[in-house]
């Protein structure tokens, strides 16, 4: 009896489902009709023929830190072109985000406009004419220009033959230290590498971790290494000319990998650098008290409790032996996210100005300035109000103010393979698996090939 | 003679409960440790992650269920399993029967066991461009074919065993007494082979209802989402809010529970009523 | 003669919809794959006819050969652990019936909750910083064993391969107390009164009749293994380098990360093959074992 009830109620779900999967229908970037579903919105729409279909895809879903800062003004967008477009919103978190961006660029189904990263990461879609290159934007449009935005910010999504993004973000490390715990232990914050080791071993013998410092598939792990690097002659022309010379086994970086060893032989590290890895685990350990010192990035502030932004103070990064660049005169800084966009869809009349329209808004002071409170630092040259922001980013850029600005491994390996390279073999090199030397050969040679 | 081996036979037993209940505790302990995380905080996860929880966020509920759409894309997920789950038991049973008991072929056998190995992510690419063609991009319907394929292997594996148990005079004896083949699968071998089904039932149900990257590739409008793709979305970019992310789970585990303890009984019943017995 | 072509009627159309299903959705997409392994592509530009290439890249990589072999540990260690617990455990169980139901209930639990919750909680576990694993060994004054479970490299193969080898034990303990369910009492009554004891009774009569399902758990085993992806990726992400990746991580980083699917669709090529041949040898022994 009850097998027959299940069976009969199986056989309706069946034929419901078959129903509802057919009228959700698909959506393959519509030209002109409208097809009515169920997006975010959630709008009943008037089929008028002039009315596009666009689809944005991006990782600023729930959960990530711009999440709240950029869905109220994307709402706000949609509805008010609600007669003229229908936005599809695609979010998913960065891991997944990037797989399905990659199965959809295999797949030729591309989204009409997506936030992605530049550098290496475009290098394939640009060879493969999939982005539109931004000068096509920027003489469509009266809303935004070139010089709004910082001189080099365009850089990051500029390849040989012209530029195919828009830089949205730019950002600056932050290397914090917890004030609280210095008072108690009677230290001053380190400027050498002798006073870290000194500072170090009386956190050691307390029971604190000094440096909050991990490495899970090269995050955080490949930021600090580009800091220490810096400090050593000659490391931002290397940097900068990766992209011809092709040499990453610099002297250089093998003082840098070197002095990490040494970090690690000296307990500056948490002792499980896998289990830490990864930007949310290492700042917990320093929020929470139990290491004194950290090294993270903005998009992670809006993760930082109140206290931890009271305690902690924006130091330079020890200098290592034989460096030669003071640390206190330089930060990494750079763009390191923006949008882009599929060319096919740009170049379809159809959807041309809604695409341009909704660029506008990407590209908007009001978006930009939203985001800012998320602790981001906008490409975009805007003019905002210290006094919204949170006191960590505030305490940023005061220590960024007058700083130089040096490049990272992160955007300036020209190879997606050798990045990937770079990753894995610091997390090798955290847990002492590898030679320095080692660690140099190996990502060395993916840039060979 | 006859105490030692009663006190012997007792200090037996009393080992095999000590051992049945101690694996019995590694196997709730982090069923229990999930629920209670689901009530902390982050700092009370990282600062305690053993203990109760100092404070009850009940809240992360709330936000797991409102803030992730974890709502809706429960009833996503429970639609498109169990719409899955009867198509699969269906054409399943249907397959295995001919191929074990009307018409046996080593080869089709062979050929229906090759799918156990295929690893899923290789997969992802050929099918998004083929329900491309289909014109089903997303779209739940393509979601419930996916499932269904991929768990045909597994589930005819299993049911090939327990069909070819059935020993033959049944079906010759039906077919004395004048039935159909159509009728000998329905009325006599689909109740024969029921812990069969009620097997493939639960083994497919968590392969559907935990999949992420099949959902991912699938689908992309978020309120077309899976429970698991849901739940992948709520750890955020670069921190992990334990506590809520835990909330997500405990909500995601309880359905699945729920049918297996409704399927338990079938199991029973089918046994106890003499199902397979010579 | 009609009952027979009668019979094939009936059998085409009854294996007709699972077939189509099969083929189309999963056998195709598999075949295209497999297409792809004989290409460079990645995954945006045309692809590059290559042949062997992708193969010959794999035979060379260093990296393919440690997956290879931590593939194999997995192997090796869930079979090992997942069928021999879950029979010993699914026959003390048929052996009581006071409390299966509530036992086999919770021996399942592990197996209903996904890879990614399992593996989030163990690499807390985990972290030497906060975790319990040290602090429990510390307890039972185990100091000496304390471990950087993910970083060392020592152990950390066996760190990442213990979940996945502890989750799925409920799920063959689920089958084989369905498989000794349908074994005939009468044989085995009929073997005690004979004066066998437990163990010649569980060795020499239930095992045998068993022996589908043994063979089947087994085959899922090899095969679960061999796929094996989540456990791995969540917790190092198969790190550091390849140390803790099986041969589905490696398919996936090499696909999706580095963007290479004419080479991650060779690895996928080689994990299937690698089922396939588990599964012939497998059927082989079980064969010889039968005729015995």
């Amino acid at each position: 009896m009850r097998k027959k009830i299940i069976g009969i109620v199986c056989t309706a779900a069946l034929i419901m489902g078959l129903f509802s999967g057919c009228a959700s229908g698909s959506n393959n970037g519509g030209t002109k009709e409208a097809i009515s579903s169920t997006d975010m919105a959630g709008e009943d729409t008037a089929a008028s023929s002039e009315k596009v279909t666009i689809r944005f895809a991006t990782n600023w879903g729930p959960g990530d830190a711009k999440y709240d800062y950029f869905y109220p003004l994307f709402e706000k967008y949609a509805e008010e072109n609600k007669d003229k477009v229908e936005i599809k919103l695609e979010t998913l978190s960065t891991e997944d985000y990037k797989t399905k961006i990659r199965t959809e660029t295999a797949s030729g189904n591309l989204p009409d406009v997506f936030t992605w990263w530049g550098g290496s990461m475009i290098i394939d879609m640009v060879d493969a004419g999939l982005l539109l290159n931004v000068d096509d934007y920027f003489t469509m449009t009266d809303k935004t220009s070139k010089e709004n935005f910082d001189s080099s910010a365009f850089g990051y999504y500029t390849l040989t033959d012209g530029t195919y993004g828009f830089p949205l973000e730019s950002t600056r490390p932050v290397f914090i230290a917890n004030k609280a715990l210095f008072d108690e232990y009677g230290l001053s914050y380190p400027k050498t590498y002798e006073e870290l080791k000194e500072v170090s071993k009386v956190f050691n013998e307390n029971g604190i971790i000094p440096i909050a410092m991990a490495s899970k598939n090269g995050t955080p792990s490949e930021f600090f290494f580009s800091e220490l690097h810096s400090q050593f002659k000659g490391a931002e022309e290397e940097l900068v000319n990766m992209g011809t010379t092709r040499n990453f086994a610099t002297d250089n970086a093998l003082k840098t990998a070197e002095a990490i060893t040494d970090m690690i032989n000296q307990g500056m590290f948490p002792e499980d650098t896998v289990a830490n890895g990864d930007w949310g685990p290492c700042l917990q350990l320093y929020c929470d008290g139990k290491a004194a010192m950290t090294y993270t990035y903005p998009w992670m502030f809006e993760s930082m409790t109140d206290d931890a932004q009271e305690f902690s103070e924006c130091i330079p990064v020890p200098k290592l032996d034989g460096a030669t660049n003071d640390p206190s005169t330089f930060v990494s800084g750079f763009t390191v996210y923006g949008a882009v966009v599929n060319k096919a869809s740009f170049e379809d009349p159809a959807k041309q100005q809604a695409l341009v329209d909704f660029i506008d808004f990407l590209t908007s002071d009001d978006l930009t300035l939203a985001l800012t409170q998320s602790g981001m630092i906008p490409a975009k040259q805007v003019e905002y109000d210290m006094d919204d922001m949170k006191p960590i980013f505030k305490k940023m850029i005061e220590f960024c103010e007058g700083k130089e600005l040096t490049s990272v491994h992160y955007t300036t390996m020209p190879d997606l393979e050798a990045l990937n390279m770079l990753d894995a073999s610091l997390d090798e090199l955290f847990i002492q698996a590898i030679t320095p030397e080692e660690f140099l050969d190996k990502v060395q040679a993916e840039l060979d090939k | 003679m006859s105490n030692m081996y009663l006190v012997k036979q007792k200090t037996a037993k009393c080992i095999k409960y000590i051992f049945l209940i101690g694996f019995a505790l590694t196997s709730l302990y982090p069923f229990i440790w999930v629920l209670i995380t689901s009530l902390k905080d982050n700092n009370d996860i990282y600062g305690n992650g053993f203990g109760l929880p100092k404070v009850y966020k009940w809240n992360n509920y709330i936000e797991a269920w409102k803030n992730a759409q974890v709502g809706i894309s429960f009833f996503n997920s429970l639609t498109i399993c169990l719409l899955a789950l009867a198509a699969l038991i269906l054409i399943t049973c249907m397959g295995s029967y001919a191929m074990m008991r009307v018409r046996k072929s080593k080869i089709i056998t062979a050929y229906f066991s090759l799918g156990i190995m295929i690893p899923i992510h290789i997969l992802l690419i050929p099918i998004v461009i083929l329900f491309g063609k289909l014109h089903l991009t997303d779209n739940h319907l393509s979601l419930v074919i996916a499932y269904i394929a991929i768990n045909i292997s597994i589930s005819l594996f299993i049911l090939n065993g327990f069909f070819a148990a059935i020993p033959t005079e049944i079906d010759e004896a039906a077919i004395i007494d004048g039935c159909g083949r159509c009728g000998i699968f329905f009325k006599i071998m689909l109740p024969l082979v029921k812990p069969g089904i009620a097997t493939v039932a639960t083994l497919a149900f968590l392969n559907c209802w935990n999949d992420l990257v099949v959902g991912l590739v699938l689908i992309s409008t978020p309120v077309k989402r899976t429970l698991s793709m849901s739940i992948s979305v709520m750890k955020g970019a670069y921190v992990t809010q334990y506590g809520i992310l835990c909330a997500g789970f405990v909500i995601s585990i309880v359905p699945v529970v729920i049918m297996y303890l409704l399927f338990q009984k079938q199991i029973i019943s089918g046994m106890t009523a003499g199902a397979v017995k010579g | 003669m009609i009952k027979q072509r009668k019979d094939n009627i009936f059998a085409f159309f009854f294996i007709l919809p699972v077939f189509a299903v099969y083929t189309c959705f999963l056998i195709l997409p598999m075949i295209s794959s497999a297409f792809y392994s004989l290409n460079e592509w990645n995954g945006v530009a045309d692809k590059i006819f290559i042949g062997m290439g992708n193969y010959k890249t794999l035979i060379a990589s260093s990296d393919y050969w440690i997956t290879f072999w931590n593939t194999l540990k997995l192997v090796i260690v869930t079979l090992a652990v997942q069928i021999s617990l879950g029979l010993l455990i699914a026959y003390l169980l048929y052996n009581k019936m006071k409390g299966l139901k509530i036992f086999r209930t919770i021996y399942f639990l592990p197996v209903v909750i996904a890879p990614v919750a399992i593996g989030l909680m163990f690499s807390l576990f985990y972290n030497s910083e906060i975790g319990i694993f040290n602090r429990l060994l510390e307890a039972v004054g185990l100091d000496s064993w304390n471990k950087n479970w993910l970083s060392d490299q020592g152990v950390l193969l066996g760190a990442v391969i213990a979940p996945q080898a502890w989750q799925y034990i409920g799920m063959y303990i689920t089958i084989f107390i369905a498989a000794l369910q349908s074994v005939p009492e009468e044989l085995v009554e009929s073997a005690q009164i004979d004066g066998a004891n437990n163990r010649q009774r569980f060795f020499h009569i239930i095992v045998p009749q068993m022996g589908y399902f043994i063979e089947i758990s087994m085959i899922l085993c090899v095969t679960g293994a061999l796929k094996s992806f989540d456990h791995s990726w969540i917790m190092t992400n198969g790190g550091p380098g390849v140390r803790s990746a099986y041969l589905g991580v490696y398919m996936y980083k090499t696909a999706f990360v580095n963007s290479d699917f004419g080479l991650g669709s060779a690895i996928s090529v080689t994990i299937v093959s690698l089922a396939l041949i588990f599964t012939l040898v497998l059927k082989a022994i079980t064969g010889r074992i039968n005729k015995e």
